[in-house]
């Protein structure tokens, strides 16, 4: 700096500062570039996840053709014994709750049991891979479950509750192969509530 | 004048000792705070729809895309009586790889604060969706508490004679997720049923008092037909535990919608409002899944420590003469 104010003639000032000039600019116009380039950057878009990743599903191994299908025709399946199985839970809860009486209870579950041998034989039908062949027979055993628990509710007589409480026993159990079995066919049929 | 105000203060010092015996009366109770699972990603505008992600958006409240919940179980205990406020869930290693992360059952989970499952002896559902009514079999002595509404709402929802999607379940075509039947799979569906057949279950139709200082209070529609909140007298002030009509603790701080399932969101404020009024504010509201759980930024849960599997817990507060349980 004071080499430049003190030892150089106006021409050379003139020009050393032109050259400087110069710089500044470019260096400006570098920053700027800088900056939008970081601007843009950050206001890119996220990249999207499939669904199935941002529920954390993304380290399974996808289903083959063969499994996928059968997992769709269970499916249909399914949610008639869901449903039936919680309609049946219900009808304990009004029994229980003074609603309706044994007699009653043994009407209403009638139908509910229709379902389940319904449900069994359309199991039974299925033809799942050689890979299935496990699950398919827990899902067959489940349903059979609900069968045998709806039975033990329609013969309930009396004041005991021995019946229905083999019959609870035998639906929890149901239940819970349910679930198992659909962790892994139907993974995320359950979401957050 | 003299005479009138000593009588004015002699009725104030009667009606404050009054109030200084019904106090002494009730149990001091001890409060631990147990995370049964994380869900994690999910979407924040799905929880709570005023702080919905907007790209680009420098505005905290709207710049966060997903959030983790953790699943929050209360453990209290009240003199001998060891009560749970919901109990998570419990299916199989399956469930784990679901969106579902630092899961352990929550019989397990308690067995690190010293409490045995055995002992639990009571258990109040906030509400009976399966993330929160889910380990019943994990705990044969506890009698269980649960709002008559909710298990009539549940049968009202499936029965529904109208259109069919009023009915749906998640197995229904195009599924569900958050018509009235949603979030009750058989199996939670039928422990509930098991624990009323087995006459270990009281149903309970509005507002109760379990034992002295801790109390139901009915909150319906909330977020399921028969949600259920707790207020528990503890040596910091009063608790209440709210489930999942308390999904959130920054909604219920800014009064806004948290976790929509079947909520009438009139009567989820009415549920934060009834925490103000008994416990003086919204810091010790007790929120089911708070994404700021175990952390600073939700002070009344702060004191945590990891657990088992990356399981949370906090200790809440401890009553006169109790051990701390958080490892040293």
């Amino acid at each position: 700096m004071h080499a430049l104010t003190q030892n150089t003639t106006p021409a050379r000032r003139l020009s050393v500062l032109k050259n400087m000039g110069i710089g500044v600019v470019a260096a400006a116009l570098a920053a700027t570039a800088l900056y939008a380039g970081l601007r843009e950057l950050r206001k890119a878009p996220a990249p999207e996840l499939p669904a199935a990743m941002e529920m954390g599903h993304a380290d399974r191994p996808a289903l083959t053709a063969d499994q996928e299908r059968y997992a769709h025709a269970l499916w249909k399946v399914h949610d008639q014994v869901r449903t039936a199985a919680v309609r049946m839970s219900f009808l304990g809860l009004s029994y229980k709750m003074g609603e309706i009486k044994k007699t009653e209870l043994a009407t209403r579950v009638e139908p509910i049991s229709r379902e389940f041998n319904s449900a069994a034989a359309e199991v039974e039908k299925l033809a799942p891979p050689q890979s299935f062949e496990a699950l398919h027979a827990e899902y067959l055993s489940a349903v059979r479950n609900y069968e045998k628990a709806s039975a033990d509710m329609r013969a309930a007589k009396g004041d005991s509750d021995d019946h229905l409480i083999a019959a609870q026993t035998l639906s929890e159990r149901a239940a819970t192969t349910l679930l198992k079995v659909g962790e892994t066919l139907w993974p995320g049929e359950h979401k957050p509530n | 004048m003299k005479k009138k105000l000593a009588l004015g203060l002699a009725a104030f010092g009667m009606v404050a000792g009054l109030g200084a015996t019904t106090a002494q009366a009730q149990s001091v109770c001890s409060v631990w705070l147990v995370e049964n699972s994380r869900f994690m990603g999910v979407p924040f505008g799905m929880f709570h729809p005023d702080r919905s992600f907007v790209q680009g958006s420098t505005n905290a409240r709207n710049n966060v895309n997903t959030v983790d919940l953790p699943v929050n179980v209360g453990v209290i205990k009240c003199g001998k009586d060891v009560i749970l406020y919901d109990n998570g869930w419990n299916a199989t290693d399956y469930h784990k790889m679901t969106g579902t992360g630092h899961w352990s059952p929550l019989s397990k989970q308690i067995a690190q604060i010293g409490i045995d499952a055995k002992d639990v002896s009571k258990i109040i559902i906030g509400h009976g969706h399966w993330d929160h009514a889910g380990s019943l079999d994990e705990f044969p002595n506890a009698m269980l508490y649960v709002q008559k509404e909710e298990l009539k709402g549940i049968e009202w929802a499936l029965n529904y004679p109208g259109h069919e999607r009023i009915r749906a379940v998640n197995t229904s075509p195009g599924g569900c997720s958050r018509t009235p039947a949603c979030g009750y799979t058989p199996k939670t569906v039928d422990q509930i049923y098991g624990k009323v057949l087995r006459g270990m279950a009281v149903i309970v139709d509005g507002d109760m008092e379990i034992m002295p200082g801790v109390k139901i209070h009915a909150a319906h529609r909330a977020h399921t037909a028969g949600s259920q909140l707790l207020e528990v007298n503890t040596a910091i002030g009063k608790l209440m535990f709210g489930s999942d009509a308390y999904s959130s603790w920054e909604a219920i701080r800014d009064w806004e919608v948290a976790n929509v399932q079947q909520t009438d969101s009139v009567q989820q404020f009415l549920a934060y409002e009834k925490c103000y009024k008994v416990t003086g504010g919204f810091q010790n509201c007790v929120a089911a899944h708070e994404p700021l759980s175990y952390s600073d930024k939700y002070p009344l849960t702060k004191n945590s420590w990891v657990g088992m599997n990356g399981g949370r817990l906090a200790e809440i507060t401890l009553a006169p003469g109790e051990t701390s349980r958080k490892p040293k």
